[in-house]
């Protein structure tokens, strides 16, 4: 009897389950709302903004931070003393008004805007900022820094109330880039210390928005600074949502979930670009990817053997053939093309043309008639292990055997910063100040880090990128002295340069007063923008 | 029937201790560098190896593991090495969407595999017999993740019935949940659908076999009250033991079908947390998921000596 | 012997699913074998301009894939890749299982309770996450693949044969020849190891199945056999990325491990029946 009963509870169970998923089925899917709205002229002030972004942060905290992901959403909550430009051609003031330079290039001083208040706080309530502030925050970035990001600061002084003097411990004419960073961003003393470990999930600034919720892993929402020093922010709300997924991130915006899709893959470009609602904007990324050969030992330490390899890849075929659906464009100098210090002149210098006759009469006055074997060392990201399979067989057809090693991020920088890796893909975005390119690719003071892994060494390009970085601020002087630097480490062929990757943005066409920028950070309100939404 | 549950129960000590072992061994041997991984390509050297230090990565091995085990019988997994969150949140966060999806996925199995096995058991050697076993053997076969994909093809890329991605959120309701649930489960489903149905073919041509079963057809009984009746609630009893071991399997397919689908569960949370290196998030993860396995597996096994008492329980068990 | 043998073989011939099983097994093993003599590509030549053409197209039956390298070509060498993972690391680990289960069940006790918990801890991982993390440590490669999976079928032989040497080793004649002085390895490997055969072969059978699809799973991940090598797993992943505008990428490398699986399946199903017709489902 008593089986019989445990028996009937299964199934009754099983009848239950059968009966649900009927039930289930009877629902439909959430319709997308793509109504179109009464078009107005002049900007509205209301309504929010839904940005997608690719990853999801961790912490909000200015020395904390090390993704760009995370970056996107500090731009609306902190200031920093100086800003860029929109287009990211020049530094302009921000919480500083002025500055100046110290002729041995080792003082800094600023001038603080008086009219900037702090986000209401739990420790801080709208507290007027202050020359200690700025002391605290930079300090605390020179010493905290997870990415060592201010490194260069020794100390900063408060000569008055609203003036900052910042030494620094050499002299570094691209300093003023570093403060650009939102990690070098002002925060209060008071919040910071008060709440501790778990300031960036309750962060504090000066910026266009307050931050207001986090839920995790899915949004982060923020609310108008209706006392924002540049002007009041149209926007009420400023959404950040998180959509690790590319395909996922273009059918939200499809959809009208999000306003903004950042990192838009080149096959789902198309499907945006036919819906009448959405633009797309590219711009060509602050960025370059390439393929550095090892200077300091193996085959390719003789030039000869690295202008084969650069005259065996055909490197226009394989940009052609891994964008297949655009997103990039082929590169020729270390430099992202949005650089002040980019000078097409200088592409003349590059291997443009594929010329396999010529790389065998190279290998062959090398002494690698026969060719050689070596290995092409990648991290585990798409594109650069496509690009690995394609060199692999064009290499093959030289007679060089390439063996691809794709490893994962810790031990790829392990492997090239110890100089072991024969060839490498390495991609490289910073700022557009030259120093951050050339500097970290051909200084010997780089050589056992990342960037210049390959051990490229020339004391005469050493010298002149110190000249660029230590004798002056002016611009134009820099740059000519940058040409310098790329005409000497290009004759060299240190390098097969890849091609600079595209930013996408794709936009609902309600979004008014947004554009893409060369370092794909999303910027919403600034001195020359306020973004607003028709609704 | 106590003192063989608490048996079994001091039974899983060692066996979890040796996953604790298995998976500490296995998350250390990986090369790599969370520390690195974290930082990106702008960090300097000095940067990484302070984190390090930070995270207690240079610590001794040996004392590594003692302080794993010592904060695991404290129910505490650690925190998160990309997250900086406790590791039993993100858990917690991911565990009931893969719950969710194993759910859906077994219920789609059952409803579809018992009445085919017991119609293929009725009509035995019948061309729906032949026919379904067939498709069974197939479904077996199947590769989940080759599935997933020619459904997102069909369903959400050229009908565009379906998303392809993600799990949608309960602020746009319920329906969305299911709509995005509809193709991963489906995908996970076939291969616990395929075993169900022949499981349940087998132990229904065992029961109608029976002497009780001819009895009550000799006695003039409809057909289908005999099968619905005498037969179907007998052979639901092995039934239930594959569903029990067919647990481990769903967990299997359910990393490769939450990759597919993007599903923010178990399964992709713990890959991506090999692909980080984030150790912490690898052993809690792993831990979490085999405390669960034998745990159902136990629930299983007393399941199963409930409804079956004649089992004489003492050899079961692996003794 | 000879007679049980004909009578298994009588019985097999007659299952015709399990015929078809053989024939695509067949079939797959002699495509992997005259691979070179069957296409004109070589599986990693290089067409940048011709790529993700569509099937049918000119001198490409299948396609090519994004680097315009011949569909056809690449699958049937990457049946190479399944077939090798299949039968070496099923070999390896039903061997390591199979001694494992021997010891275990003939000696009991201590050595049984501990070689069976390692196991069950084995068994607690989700295999593909024990596969998974492997390979991380292991890194990719064909011999590490196979490490791999021999090391994920480990426990299940070992429970299967554990299993049957409890049973073999109670029955009369093993008790009449260790009466008759019979040491304990000869016990072990001439009167319980073939007594264990016919359950044995017919899960090995069903593993190899089980590995290829575990490679593929693997190769899915990125985590299996290296580029530019062939794989049925790899390829699957390559085309996911071109599902929309290519999908015959994806199709036909799943189509292959479909039939190959099924093929091993049929075939063990069958093998099983013809073993043992007590169970015949």
């Amino acid at each position: 009897m008593k089986r019989k009963t445990k028996v009937t509870f299964l199934l009754i169970f099983t009848i239950i389950m059968t009966l649900l998923v009927v039930g289930c089925q009877g629902t439909n899917k959430p319709e997308n709302d793509n109504k179109e709205k009464p078009d107005t002229t002049g900007p509205q002030d209301g309504g929010q903004l839904v940005v997608g972004l690719s990853q999801v942060p961790k912490t909000l905290d200015p020395v904390k931070y090390t993704g760009t992901y995370e970056s996107n959403i500090m731009n609306s909550i902190y200031d920093t003393l100086v800003a860029w430009t929109d287009d990211q051609q020049k530094i302009v003031g921000s919480l500083a008004t002025d500055w100046k330079v110290s002729d041995n290039l080792l003082e800094y001083t600023f001038t603080l805007r008086d009219n900037v208040y702090f986000h209401d706080g739990k420790y801080v309530k709208g507290r007027k900022l202050t020359a200690e502030d700025v002391k605290y925050s930079l300090e605390r970035s020179a010493t905290q820094s997870a990415m060592g990001r201010l490194s260069d600061l020794k100390e900063a002084v408060v000569v008055d109330e609203e003036t900052v003097k910042l030494i620094l411990k050499q002299p570094n004419a691209a300093f003023l880039a570093r403060l650009t960073d939102p990690g070098n961003g002002i925060v209060p003393k008071e919040e910071v210390e008060g709440w501790g470990d778990e300031f960036g999930q309750h962060p504090v600034g000066t910026g266009p928005f307050v931050f207001d919720s986090w839920a995790k892993d899915d949004n982060v929402t923020l609310v108008r600074n209706e006392k924002y020093w540049v002007t009041k922010p149209h926007l009420e709300k400023l959404v950040f949502k998180f959509i690790p997924d590319q395909a996922m991130m273009s059918n939200a915006l499809l959809s009208g979930d999000i306003d903004i899709a950042t990192d838009v893959a080149g096959p789902d470009r198309q499907k945006l670009k036919a819906d009448k609602n959405i633009t797309i904007q590219t711009m060509p990324g602050m960025n370059v990817y390439f393929a550095a050969m090892n200077m300091q030992k193996g085959p390719t330490a003789d030039i000869r053997v690295r202008k084969a390899i650069a005259y065996a890849l055909d490197v226009d075929a394989a940009v052609k053939n891994i964008f297949q659906f655009g997103g990039a464009t082929r590169a020729y100098l270390p430099l992202p093309k949005k650089s002040w210090g980019y000078d097409p002149a200088l592409e003349e210098l590059a291997i443009k043309e594929r010329n396999v006759e010529k790389a065998k009469e190279l290998l062959k006055e090398a002494g690698y008639e026969n060719g050689f074997k070596t290995t092409i060392v990648t991290p585990n990201k798409p594109y650069r292990v496509k690009w690995a399979q394609i060199m692999q067989t064009q290499l093959a057809e030289v007679g060089i055997q390439a063996d691809i090693e794709k490893l994962e991020w810790g031990s790829y920088s392990d492997k090239v910063s110890k100089g072991e890796a024969p060839i490498y893909l390495l991609a490289w975005t910073w700022f557009p100040d030259p120093d951050f390119f050339l500097f970290q690719f051909f200084h010997k003071a780089q050589i056992g880090r990342l960037g210049n892994g390959q051990g490229f060494l020339d004391e005469e390009v050493s010298a002149l990128i110190d000249e660029a970085k230590a004798s002056t601020i002016d611009q134009d002087k820099r740059k000519a002295l940058y040409k310098q630097v790329m005409e000497k480490a290009m004759a060299q062929v240190p390098r097969v340069e890849g091609w600079h990757k595209e930013n996408i943005n794709g936009i609902r066409n309600r979004v008014q007063d947004y554009n893409i920028c060369p370092d794909d950070q999303v910027r919403i309100v600034t001195q020359e923008r306020n973004v607003w939404v028709k609704q | 029937m106590l003192k063989y549950i608490v048996k079994r129960i001091l039974g899983l000590i060692p066996v979890l201790l040796c996953v604790s072992v298995v998976v500490f061994i296995i998350t250390r041997v990986i090369p790599g560098d969370p520390a690195a991984v974290m930082l990106g390509p702008q960090a300097t050297n000095e940067a990484v190896e302070a984190l390090r230090q930070k995270l207690g990565l240079e610590d001794p091995l040996l004392v590594q593991y003692g302080r794993f085990l010592l904060q695991l019988i404290k129910g505490d997994l650690g925190i998160s090495i990309a997250y900086h969150q406790p590791v039993i949140n993100l858990i917690l966060n991911a565990f009931p969407n893969t719950v969710l999806l194993a759910f859906a996925a077994l219920l789609i199995a059952t409803i579809v595999a018992v009445p085919v096995g017991i119609i293929s058991a009725v009509k035995q050697y019948s061309f729906f017999d032949y026919f379904s076993m067939t498709l069974a053997l197939v479904g077996v076969s199947m590769p989940v993740y080759w599935l997933g994909l020619m459904l997102v093809l069909v369903f959400s890329i050229k009908l565009q019935l379906f998303p392809a991605i993600g799990m949608g959120s309960l602020e746009n309701g319920l329906g969305d949940i299911i709509s995005h649930l509809v193709l991963p489960s489906i995908a996970l489903s076939t291969i616990p659908m395929a075993n169900f149905a022949r499981i349940t073919r087998s132990s229904m041509l065992e029961v109608i076999r029976q002497d009780y079963i001819r009895t009550a057809r000799a006695k003039g009984l409809q057909e289908w009250i005999v099968i619905g009746k005498h037969a179907l609630k007998n052979s639901m009893v092995p039934l239930l033991t594959v569903m029990g071991m067919q647990i481990s399997m769903m967990l299997s397919g359910a990393v490769l079908t939450e990759t597919i689908f993007a599903w923010p569960g178990m399964g992709r949370l713990i890959v991506d947390a090999i692909e980080k290196r984030d150790f912490m998030m690898v052993q809690g993860g792993v831990m979490f998921l085999a405390f669960i396995f034998v745990m159902v597996n136990l629930i299983v096994d007393i399941l199963y000596v409930w409804v079956n008492p004649r089992i004489n329980y003492d050899n079961k068990g692996g003794k | 012997m000879e007679h049980k043998k004909n009578k298994v073989l009588k019985r097999l011939k007659k299952n015709k699913l399990a015929m078809v099983g053989m024939v695509i097994v067949i079939i797959n093993v002699i495509l992997a074998i005259f691979a070179p003599l069957i296409t004109p590509y070589d599986p990693n030549e290089m067409h940048l301009e011709a790529s993700l053409l569509p099937p049918g197209s000119q001198g490409h039956p299948l396609g090519t894939d994004e680097f315009g390298r011949d569909l056809l070509t690449r699958i049937l060498y990457g049946s190479r890749v399944s077939l090798i993972v299949g039968v070496v690391s099923i070999g390896i680990g039903g061997t390591i299982g199979t001694l494992l289960g021997l010891i275990a069940g003939f000696y009991g006790g201590k050595i049984d309770s501990f070689i069976m918990r390692v196991m069950d801890g084995l068994f607690a991982f989700p295999y593909v996450l024990l596969a998974i993390a492997l390979m991380t440590a292991l890194g990719a490669g064909l011999h590490n693949i196979i490490i791999a999976v021999s090391i994920i079928n480990v426990p299940g032989f070992a429970r299967i044969v554990r299993g049957e040497t409890l049973v073999v080793k109670e029955q009369d004649y093993v008790e009449a020849a260790r009466a008759l002085g019979a040491k304990n390895k000869r016990l072990l490997f001439w009167h319980i190891l073939p007594n264990c055969m016919a359950p044995l072969i017919v899960y090995a059978t069903m593993g190899i199945a089980g590995a290829i699809l575990s490679e593929a799973a693997l190769s899915f991940l990125g985590l299996g056999i290296k580029p530019p090598d062939p794989s049925w797993g790899s390829i699957l992943k390559a085309g996911q990325e071109f599902l929309g505008v290519a999908p015959h990428i994806s199709t036909f490398s799943g189509l292959a491990i479909l039939f190959t699986v099924l093929g091993f399946n049929l075939f063990g199903d069958g093998l099983r029946d013809a073993l043992d017709p007590r169970l015949k489902q």
